[in-house]
C-alpha cells in the first residue's frame, strides 16, 4: 500500500494519505460500529424467526448464521474493534478499561469465528454396545454411495462426494451431477398397497430384550456379525449397527438385533417394520397382514417438498445417467436406497471424518424423578481405548487431542436397548482464547463501570 | 416487622397439625402432606381456591385412604360443568355437586358416553390412523382398564373399564357402527362439547381410582392359604408365592397420594400407608403374618408405625359407625388428636432421616427435607405471601404518588420505607423458596418473575439513596405490582416442583440466569423511566426538577443492565462449553441475548460520542425492552425453538403482541415530534467524559 503512495507526487500523496487515514479512523469509529450493530441484530433476530418457523436450527444456519456474508459482517466487528483500539496509540492509563473491554471482545469474537473455521461440529448416533469412530460434520451435505468389498461380501466400502453447490457438476469431486436441490422436504414411506393407507415412520426400532432360543455362532470373517440358524433365512445384516437381522420363520416375521458380544434382542414385526433384501442392494418390503393373508410389498420413499421444512433433499444424476432424488438424512441411521443397477446403496448425508479414537457406549441411563415422567438426568457410559468415562448434562467426556463429547440426546425406555446421539466438538485453541477473552471483558467493563460510580 | 407479626396472627397458623407436615413424596418431591394434598385437589378435582377453603384436603384424603372413594359419593366435591351440558344432563344450578348426582345423569343417557368412547377412541388413534394402524387402545383416563378397538366397522369396548361412570358400559357394547367414515367427522363436529365431558368423566375416573384395587392382595392370600394346606416344604411356597406376586409389584398397587413410606431398597421411591396393612407368608409359622419392615425406618419405629395404623382404623371405623363423615365439618377433636397421634409416630421415625442425601440405585440421590423444611413450605403455601407482597408495593406506591402530587415530605418518606419494607418482604420470600428448594429461585417462568422485581427494586433503592425523587421508587414498585400479578397467570399451582436435568448444577445456575434475568429487572426499571421521560417531554416537562432527577439513574441503569447482561451471557457461554460442548452456537436464547446486548450497546455507544442526548437516551431504554422483553418472554411463549427450552409454553400471545403495536406507535410519535419539532432537549447534566473514548 505504501509502496504504490511513495510513488505518487507530494501533494497526490498526501491527499492519499489523509483520505488513508480517513478510511482508517472510519473503521474503527463508532459510527461505523453503530450500523454494524444494527445490521447485525436485524440478521439475528430474522435467523430466530426462521428458525422458529421451520422449527431447524439447521435452516436458520443455511439461510444466515452459516452464510458468507454473516461471516463477513463478524469480521467487520472484529476490524472495528482492531482499529478503534490500535488508533488510540499512543495508550494511556486511562485507556485501560477501554482497551481490556475490546481486547476481551476480540478474543471472544475471534475464537469462536476460529472456532467455526479450523474447528468442527458432528455428532454420532450410537447404540448400546455399538462403536464407531465417524463422525458426522453438522450442517454439511454429501452424497454417500456404498457398495460391495469385493474382499469381504459382508463389508460394504463407503464413498462420500461432498456437495458443493458453487461447482458446475454440485459435487467437489467425483462423476456426479448435481439436477436439483431444493432447501425443505418431507419425505413418507409407503407399501404399494394400501390398507387404510399404510405409511411407515422411519424410525429406528427399538428392540424388546426377551425370546429366547435362537442359537448364535460368530461369523469367521471377523466382523461384528453372527448369524442365526433357522430354515428360512431371508436378512439383511448390517455390519454397521452390528448385526440386524429380518427373519422369516415358521414362528412368524422377526426382527433381530446382535451386540458385538452375541446379546440378541429380537421382536416381532408388525407393520411398521420393513424388510432388506440383499442388504437393501435388492430394495425393502413391507409386509401387510390382509384378512390373514401375507402381502408383500415394495417399500418407497416419497420426497414432496416442504420449504418450511429445514431438511434439503436433491436429485442426482449418477454416471450411469439415472436419477435418484434423495432426502438428506442428519443422522445418517435411515435406509439407504438401491441405485446403478442394484449395485450401490444411495443416500445423502452429512460429510463425515475419521476420530482418531473409537468409542463404544456401554449403556445409557435416563432415569426419572420418584413417580413423575418428568426427566431427572440422563447419563451414558462410553469406552474410548481402556477408559471408560461417564458422560452425562453439565459433564462433557474431552479426549486427550481435544475432542468433546456432549450427550444431546437419548431414546429407549428401561428395558429397550437404547441409543443415544453425541455431539462432538473440537476447537484447536480449546480454553486459550476465548475463556481468557471472556476474563478481559468482564474485568474491562467493570472497570469502565466503577470509577462513573464514584463520580455520579 | 409489625405487619409481618399481624400477617402471622390473621392466617390459620395456629392450627398446624402434626399430620400436616408429615413428609410424603408427591411428583418428584418430598413434600409436606398439606402441599400434596391441596395439589392433589387441584389436580383430581380441578378445584381452585375458594372449595378448599371451606374442605381440609388433608382431612379429605385421609377420609378417603381408608374408607375409599365410595363413601364420598354422596359429598359435593365435583365443579359444575358449563351451562350447555348441565341442561343436556339436566343438572340444576350449584357450586358443587356430589358424583352421585352426575353418575346418575349418565346413567340415563347411554348414547351420550357412547359418544364420548367414540370422540376419545377416534382422537387418540389419530397419529395411528396416519400410519394405517387403528387395532385396540387403551382409553385408561376415561376408566382404568377401559379396551376399545375396532371390530369390521364398529367400534366396539374390548373390555370394559373399574372406574368411573364409564365402567357401566359392558363388554361387546358396539359404542358406534359404521365407524369408518364418521371418525374424521367426529372429531371436529363435537369437539368443545366432547372436551368438557371428557374432563368431569376422567375426574370422576381418576377419584374413583383412589386407593387402587385390592384384588391382588386378595389373590396373594387366597393363593397362600391353598398352598399352605396343600405344600410341605416352606421354601417352595414361599419362593412360588413370590413368583406369582412379588413383593415390589405389590407393594405398589395402592396408587393414594399418602406415599409416606421411603422404601428401604430405594429412597427415591416412597409407598402408600396402604401397605402397612399388607400379610406376608412366613416360612418360620408356615402362616401369613402381618408385613415386616420394608422402609428405612428402624424396625421398633416401623412395628410402632404399623400398630398405630390399625389402631387409627379401629377408632376412625368405630366414628363412622355412629356419624357419617362430612368433609365440611372435618373429624371431631378427638379423632383429630388420634390421627395426630399416629403422625408424631411417623415424625419421630422419619427424624433420623431428615436432612440427608440418599443414593437411589439408579445413580441419582434424594434429599430428605428437615422438618424445617417441609414447616416452612407449609408455612410458604399457607399463606398468602405473593399477595400480600403485591399489597405492600401497592401502598408503597399510592404513599408514593400522594408525594408527587402534592409534594409531602412525610409521604415521600412512608413510601420509601413502605417500598423498603415491601423489599425486605419479598427478599425474606426468595430466601425461603431457596431454603425450601435447596437452590437459587430462577429454573421456570414463575420463578424469574419473582426475582426480577427484586432486582429492579434493589436498584430502585441504591438509585433513591443519590437521586432524590419519588419518581424511581414509584417506577420500581410499579413494575413489581404487574409482575407479581403476572407470576399468577404464569403458573396456577404453588409451583415449588422439580426441575430439567440440565438445570441441576446449582453453581452455573446462580451465575448465569441470575446475572441475565437480573439485568432484565434492571432493563424494565430503566425502560419504565425512559416512557416516563418520554411523556414528560411530550408534555414539555423536560426541565422540571424530575427530568434532571431520572436522567442520571436511566444512564445508571443501563450501564448496569449492559454489565450483567454482557457478563451473564458470556457466563452462559462458559456453561454451555461445559453441558453442550460449544461456547457458542447461535441459539435462539443465545441471539436474543446478543441482539438485547447489540441493541443497548448501539445506544450507549451513541450517546459516548454525543450522536444522542436525553431525548435518544430515553427513547432507546424503550426501543431496548421491545428487545428484552422478546428475549424473556418471545423466545419461550412465541418461538419455543433451541435449546433453552426450560420455560417454553404459551399463552399471553396476544397482549404480548398488542404491547409491541402500542409500543412501536408510542416510539415512532415520539420519534415524528421530535424530528419535526426541532424543540431541543438539553439538559444533560455535564457528565465528565474523555472524548476520545
Amino acid at each position: 500500500m505504501n509502496l504504490s503512495i511513495n510513488s505518487l507526487p507530494l501533494n497526490r500523496r498526501r491527499f492519499e494519505y489523509r483520505r488513508l487515514r480517513a478510511i482508517y479512523r472510519f473503521l474503527g469509529s463508532i459510527k461505523f460500529a453503530v450500523p454494524l450493530f444494527i445490521i447485525a441484530l436485524v440478521l439475528v433476530a430474522v435467523g430466530t424467526f426462521i428458525e422458529g418457523v421451520g422449527d431447524s436450527h439447521e435452516l436458520a444456519a443455511s439461510w444466515i448464521y452459516g452464510t458468507t456474508y454473516f461471516n463477513l459482517l463478524l469480521s467487520l466487528f472484529f476490524v472495528n474493534i482492531l482499529v478503534s483500539a490500535l488508533h488510540r496509540i499512543p495508550w494511556k492509563k486511562r485507556h485501560v478499561p477501554f482497551l481490556l473491554t475490546h481486547l476481551g471482545l476480540l478474543m471472544v469474537i475471534g475464537g469462536t469465528m476460529a472456532k467455526n473455521l479450523f474447528g468442527l461440529q458432528g455428532h454420532m448416533i450410537l447404540w448400546e454396545g455399538s462403536s464407531s469412530n465417524t463422525l458426522l460434520l453438522t450442517n454439511t451435505e454429501a452424497l454417500v454411495l456404498k457398495e460391495i468389498d469385493p474382499k469381504n461380501p459382508l463389508k460394504f466400502i463407503t464413498h462420500v462426494y461432498p456437495l458443493d453447490r458453487k461447482k458446475p457438476s454440485g459435487f467437489s469431486e467425483g462423476p456426479y451431477q448435481l439436477v436439483s436441490y431444493a432447501k425443505g422436504c418431507e419425505t413418507t414411506l409407503e407399501g404399494f398397497i394400501k390398507k387404510e393407507g399404510v405409511k411407515l415412520l422411519k424410525n429406528p426400532f427399538l428392540p424388546k430384550q426377551g425370546l429366547d432360543g435362537y442359537k448364535t455362532t460368530k461369523l469367521p470373517c471377523g466382523l461384528d456379525a453372527a448369524c442365526i440358524e433357522t430354515d428360512d433365512i431371508e436378512a439383511a445384516i448390517d455390519g454397521r449397527r452390528n448385526t440386524l437381522l429380518f427373519l422369516n420363520t415358521s414362528e412368524g416375521d422377526l426382527f433381530v438385533a446382535l451386540g458385538p458380544k452375541g446379546e440378541r434382542f429380537i421382536r416381532q414385526i408388525d407393520v411398521g417394520a420393513y424388510n432388506a433384501y440383499g442388504r437393501g442392494l435388492g430394495g425393502y418390503t413391507v409386509e401387510l397382514d390382509y384378512q390373514g393373508i401375507k402381502l408383500e410389498s415394495p417399500l418407497t420413499e416419497r420426497i414432496s417438498l416442504a420449504p418450511k421444512k429445514g431438511r434439503p433433499a436433491m436429485v442426482v444424476e449418477l454416471f450411469n445417467k439415472e436419477k435418484v432424488a434423495l432426502a438428506y438424512d442428519p443422522t445418517g441411521e435411515a435406509i439407504e436406497w438401491p441405485v446403478m443397477n442394484q449395485t450401490h446403496l444411495a443416500s445423502f448425508q452429512p460429510k463425515r471424518v475419521e476420530l482418531p479414537e473409537t468409542i463404544r457406549l456401554l449403556k445409557a441411563h435416563k432415569s426419572y424423578y420418584p413417580g413423575t415422567s418428568n426427566v431427572e438426568s440422563y447419563t451414558a457410559k462410553i469406552e474410548s481405548g481402556n477408559n471408560v468415562h461417564t458422560i452425562e448434562m453439565n459433564r462433557v467426556y474431552e479426549s486427550k487431542e481435544g475432542y468433546r463429547f456432549y450427550l444431546s440426546n437419548l431414546i429407549g425406555e428401561e428395558g429397550e436397548r437404547k441409543s443415544v446421539q453425541l455431539t462432538v466438538n473440537y476447537d484447536p485453541f480449546r480454553y486459550t482464547v476465548t475463556y481468557p477473552g471472556a476474563f478481559l471483558l468482564a474485568l474491562g467493563m467493570l472497570l469502565l463501570f466503577l470509577p462513573k460510580k464514584k463520580k455520579s | 416487622m409489625l405487619v409481618l407479626l399481624l400477617m402471622l396472627l390473621f392466617t390459620p397458623l395456629a392450627a398446624v397439625e402434626s399430620v400436616d407436615l408429615l413428609p410424603v413424596m408427591h411428583k418428584g418431591r418430598i413434600r409436606p402432606f398439606s402441599a400434596v394434598s391441596s395439589l392433589w385437589m387441584e389436580e383430581t378435582l380441578g378445584h381452585q381456591e375458594t372449595p378448599t377453603n371451606y374442605i381440609n384436603p388433608s382431612i379429605l384424603l385421609i377420609d378417603l385412604h381408608f374408607f375409599g372413594p365410595e363413601k364420598l359419593h354422596h359429598v359435593p366435591l365435583l365443579l359444575p360443568p358449563r351451562i350447555k351440558l348441565r341442561k343436556e344432563l339436566g343438572l340444576s344450578h350449584k357450586n358443587l355437586y356430589t358424583y352421585d348426582e352426575i353418575d346418575s345423569r349418565f346413567e340415563k343417557s347411554d348414547e351420550l358416553l357412547k359418544e364420548v368412547i367414540a370422540y376419545e377412541f377416534a382422537n387418540a388413534g389419530r397419529e395411528l390412523r396416519k400410519n394405517g394402524q387403528l387395532g385396540k387402545k387403551e382409553l385408561a383416563e376415561l376408566s382404568s382398564g377401559l379396551i376399545v378397538g375396532m371390530q369390521g366397522d364398529n367400534i366396539v369396548i374390548k373390555r370394559s373399564g373399574t372406574t368411573g361412570p364409564l365402567k357401566r358400559l359392558k363388554e361387546d357394547t358396539i359404542v358406534l357402527a359404521e365407524a369408518k367414515d364418521q371418525l374424521e367427522g367426529l372429531i371436529s363436529d363435537q369437539k368443545e362439547k366432547a372436551d368438557e365431558i371428557i374432563q368431569l368423566i376422567k375426574r370422576m375416573a381418576l377419584f374413583d381410582l383412589f386407593g387402587g384395587s385390592q384384588g391382588i392382595q386378595e389373590e396373594y392370600q387366597k393363593l397362600a392359604e391353598r398352598l399352605i394346606q396343600k405344600e410341605t416344604e416352606n421354601k417352595k411356597i414361599a419362593s412360588r408365592l413370590e413368583k406369582e406376586f412379588p413383593l415390589k409389584l405389590r407393594l405398589h398397587t395402592f396408587v393414594d397420594p399418602l406415599k409416606m413410606l421411603p422404601s428401604k431398597y430405594d429412597p427415591s421411591d416412597w409407598i402408600s400407608l396402604k401397605a402397612l396393612g399388607l400379610k406376608v407368608y412366613d416360612e418360620k409359622s408356615n402362616s401369613l403374618v402381618p408385613i415386616p419392615n420394608f422402609t428405612l425406618f428402624l424396625d421398633e419405629d416401623f412395628n410402632r408405625i404399623q400398630k398405630g395404623y390399625h389402631e387409627l382404623i379401629a377408632v376412625l371405623e368405630k366414628e363412622h359407625r355412629t356419624t357419617p363423615f362430612d368433609p365440611l365439618k372435618g373429624y371431631s377433636s378427638n379423632i383429630k388428636h388420634e390421627i395426630n397421634r399416629f403422625a408424631n409416630r411417623l415424625h419421630e421415625a422419619y427424624a433420623p432421616l431428615s436432612g440427608q442425601d440418599l443414593n437411589t440405585p439408579h445413580q441419582t440421590t434424594v434429599r430428605f427435607p428437615t422438618a424445617s423444611q417441609l414447616r416452612a413450605e407449609h408455612f410458604y403455601l399457607a399463606l398468602p405471601s405473593i399477595r400480600a407482597l403485591i399489597a405492600l408495593y401497592g401502598l408503597a406506591l399510592f404513599a408514593l404518588v400522594i408525594d408527587l402530587l402534592v409534594r409531602s415530605n412525610a409521604f415521600q418518606s412512608l413510601g420509601t420505607y413502605l417500598t423498603f419494607f415491601a423489599f425486605l418482604f419479598h427478599t425474606a420470600l426468595l430466601a425461603l423458596r431457596i431454603y425450601i428448594l435447596g437452590r437459587p429461585p430462577v429454573a421456570t417462568m414463575f420463578e424469574t418473575l419473582l426475582y426480577t422485581p427484586w432486582v429492579s427494586t434493589l436498584l430502585a433503592l441504591i438509585l433513591n439513596m443519590r437521586h432524590k425523587t419519588a419518581l424511581i421508587l414509584a417506577a420500581s414498585n410499579a413494575i413489581a405490582i404487574v409482575l407479581l400479578t403476572l407470576s399468577f397467570f404464569a403458573d396456577t399451582t404453588a409451583s415449588l416442583e422439580t426441575i430439567q436435568p440440565v438445570l441441576r448444577s446449582h453453581f452455573w445456575l446462580m451465575v448465569h440466569v441470575l446475572l441475565v434475568v437480573g439485568s432484565y429487572g434492571v432493563f424494565i426499571f430503566a425502560g419504565l423511566l425512559g416512557h416516563i421521560r418520554l411523556i414528560g417531554w411530550f408534555f414539555h416537562q423536560e426541565h422540571a426538577e424530575w427530568m434532571r432527577h431520572t436522567f442520571k439513574p436511566l444512564i445508571a441503569s443501563l450501564y448496569t443492565g449492559v454489565i450483567l447482561l454482557i457478563l451473564g451471557t458470556i457466563l452462559g457461554g462458559i456453561w454451555a462449553n461445559m453441558s453442550w460442548g460449544r461456547f457458542w452456537d447461535w441459539d435462539p436464547k443465545e441471539s436474543w441475548a446478543l441482539i438485547s446486548a447489540l441493541t443497548y450497546l448501539c445506544i450507549i455507544h451513541l450517546y459516548r460520542i454525543k450522536a444522542i442526548g436525553p431525548f435518544g437516551i430515553s427513547l432507546g431504554a424503550c426501543i431496548g425492552l421491545l428487545a428484552i422483553t422478546f428475549t424473556w418472554y418471545g423466545v419461550n411463549y412465541l418461538l419455543g425453538s433451541g435449546l433453552h427450552s426450560y420455560g417454553f409454553s404459551s399463552g399471553g400471545a396476544p397482549y404480548y403482541l398488542l404491547y409491541i403495536a402500542l409500543e412501536t406507535a408510542f416510539i415512532s410519535i415520539c420519534l415524528i415530534r421530535f424530528l419535526t419539532t426541532k424543540r431541543k432537549w438539553e439538559i444533560t447534566p455535564p457528565v465528565k467524559r474523555d472524548k476520545k473514548l
